[in-house]
């Protein structure tokens, strides 16, 4: 754990030419920008004279604030085009977390704008997930696998507040540690990894997160059973390890 | 060659009859195919006429470099055709101009390739895209856009498809047809010999091709069910080198040429004006 500064929420918006940046710091040592590198739109008018289309903002976070961080999400809140349309979608995709600072979880994907309108201005809230901020953003539960359908018993989950249940005998592959739980609990869980009784950690090919209603699973595809002995460690969305860091896109020139 | 073979068989067909015996399948095959004829075809154009319908205009707008290709691209269907009859299709946009007075003709449109039209629908029209340059954002319509469609119909000309059995017992034969030599395209299978000194894959097929005024539309292997199956070709030390796509023909399959006759292409003009810019 580097830091446990309280983070400022300066943002420092600059106007775009041919990039469209966004900076912000996310403590008093470190900064980073919000940078759009790339921007992508589609229009379609049919014979029967109906207009559809979608503006996607493909962006990317850089600089050495960022070193600690290892997820992010953008959320966005307004989005106008020059011709003061609003351009947030009717339904928009629920936001994603991105394990890298660039992807296309974090593509901001915004209806079609006017055609005459130069520009839009998109605003939001960039999410950084800090897992070294917060001793309980991690959760290490012992000889995890051992008794498969019962409820993982963590002095980490439990002061988290979540509740996961490891899948049943017969309930999955050998080489796939499944866990279930409620949706919200599910969620808050960023990354799972499985330790060999001498600390070493098994190699992963994927994390899959399902979520349906109330209910939810979390799928962690391993290379090799893991031993009956082994280690869970899970790294957890908490309020202290999740950064929130508003941004303002201003004036980003369409193609 | 063949002439010959045929007759032979049409003298032998009213002897076999009143014999009252079965017809052989090698003789009945022979009779049965039409003999050569070298009179001149009446051209296609001008075609018959074609309904353009408009479908939909879409624009791709990207600024940097993993955003993808910007265009302009209007669909069209050519109510009258049906896909399954056009094997491939090229459009070539000669006037585009938005209402701005702005040239959207793109780049190279002249030299527009055949591409196999979309959709695996044998009865549905065909469906084309005319590609353009995008227009400025205060541009509100395209003013006028015309050009020439030309679809390659392969079935519209008997001529324009010859093929040869059990290709691979040839090699080193050129391949005899009134077809190709109507279109001054002459073909020989490579030996061993000149395919192991390019050197080729032993899979493939190597051909001499010689094809002045690029008659020649394509390769394709017919296996012994009669389907045909498209190749890839490739220009390799003076010879043709030709690969399957998917199976590896046998010693039973047969080699297709199909030629790009005036009978089997269908020139169009077109032209849309007014077009609302999406």
């Amino acid at each position: 754990m580097k830091r446990q500064d309280a983070v400022s929420p300066v943002l420092l918006a600059t106007a775009a030419l041919a990039l469209a940046a966004a900076a912000a710091r996310v403590d008093a040592q470190g900064t980073f920008r919000l940078v759009v590198d790339a921007v992508a739109e589609s229009r379609h008018r049919s014979a029967s004279n109906e207009a559809e289309g979608r503006l996607t903002l493909q962006p990317k976070l850089e600089g050495d604030g960022l070193a600690d961080a290892k997820a992010f999400r953008l959320r966005l809140a307004t989005a106008v085009d020059a011709t003061g349309r609003d351009v947030l979608p009717e339904e928009p995709e629920p936001p994603r977390w991105e394990e890298r600072p660039s992807g296309p979880d974090l593509w901001i994907v915004l209806a079609s704008p006017a055609r005459r309108a130069a520009w839009v201005t998109v605003s939001g809230t960039i999410d950084l997930w800090i897992p070294s901020r917060d001793p309980g953003a991690e959760a290490t539960v012992p000889r995890a696998l051992a008794r498969p359908g019962a409820v993982l018993a963590a002095p980490g989950l439990r002061s988290a507040g979540l509740t996961l249940r490891l899948a049943g005998r017969g309930e999955s592959s050998p080489t796939v540690v499944s866990l279930r739980g409620r949706s919200a609990d599910v969620e808050r869980v960023r990354s799972v990894r499985v330790l060999r009784a001498d600390g070493t950690e098994l190699s992963t090919s994927g994390l899959q997160v399902t979520t349906a209603g109330e209910k939810g699973s979390l799928e962690l595809l391993l290379a090799e059973p893991p031993p009956a002995d082994a280690t869970l460690v899970l790294g957890l969305l908490t309020k202290r390890s999740v950064v929130a860091v508003p941004f303002e896109l201003v004036e980003v020139a369409l193609p | 060659m063949r002439r010959r073979a045929a007759g032979a068989a049409l003298a032998l067909f009213p002897a076999l009859l009143a014999a009252g015996c079965g017809l052989p399948e090698r003789v009945r095959g022979l009779v049965a195919r039409p003999t050569p004829t070298a009179l001149p075809r009446p051209t296609p154009v001008p075609a018959p006429p074609l309904e353009l319908s408009f479908l939909g205009i879409r624009e791709d707008r990207v600024r940097g470099g993993a955003a993808g290709p910007a265009g302009t691209t209007i669909e069209v269907a050519l109510v009258g055709t049906k896909r399954g009859d056009v094997e491939t299709a090229r459009v070539v946009v000669e006037t585009a101009f938005d209402d701005l007075g702005t040239s959207l003709v793109p780049a190279g449109a002249e030299d527009a390739a055949h591409e196999p039209p979309r959709g695996d629908d044998a009865a549905a029209p065909v469906v084309l895209s005319v590609p353009l340059k995008l227009a400025s954002r205060a541009a509100s319509s395209l003013r006028e856009v015309s050009g020439s469609i030309e679809l390659y119909v392969p079935d519209a000309d008997p001529g324009a498809v010859v093929t040869v059995p059990r290709f691979r017992s040839r090699a080193g034969s050129t391949l005899a047809s009134p077809s190709l030599a109507e279109h001054a395209v002459a073909i020989a299978i490579a030996t061993a010999q000149e395919a192991e000194a390019l050197p080729a894959d032993p899979d493939d097929l190597v051909l001499r091709v010689a094809d002045p005024n690029g008659r020649v539309e394509g390769f394709y292997f017919v296996d012994p069910e009669g389907t045909a199956w498209a190749t890839d070709r490739e220009e390799r030390g003076g010879l043709v080198v030709v690969s399957a796509r998917a199976e590896t023909p046998g010693p039973e399959w047969g080699l297709r040429v199909r030629l790009k006759t005036p009978g089997t292409l269908r020139r169009y003009r077109f032209a849309l004006k007014d077009v609302p810019l999406p």
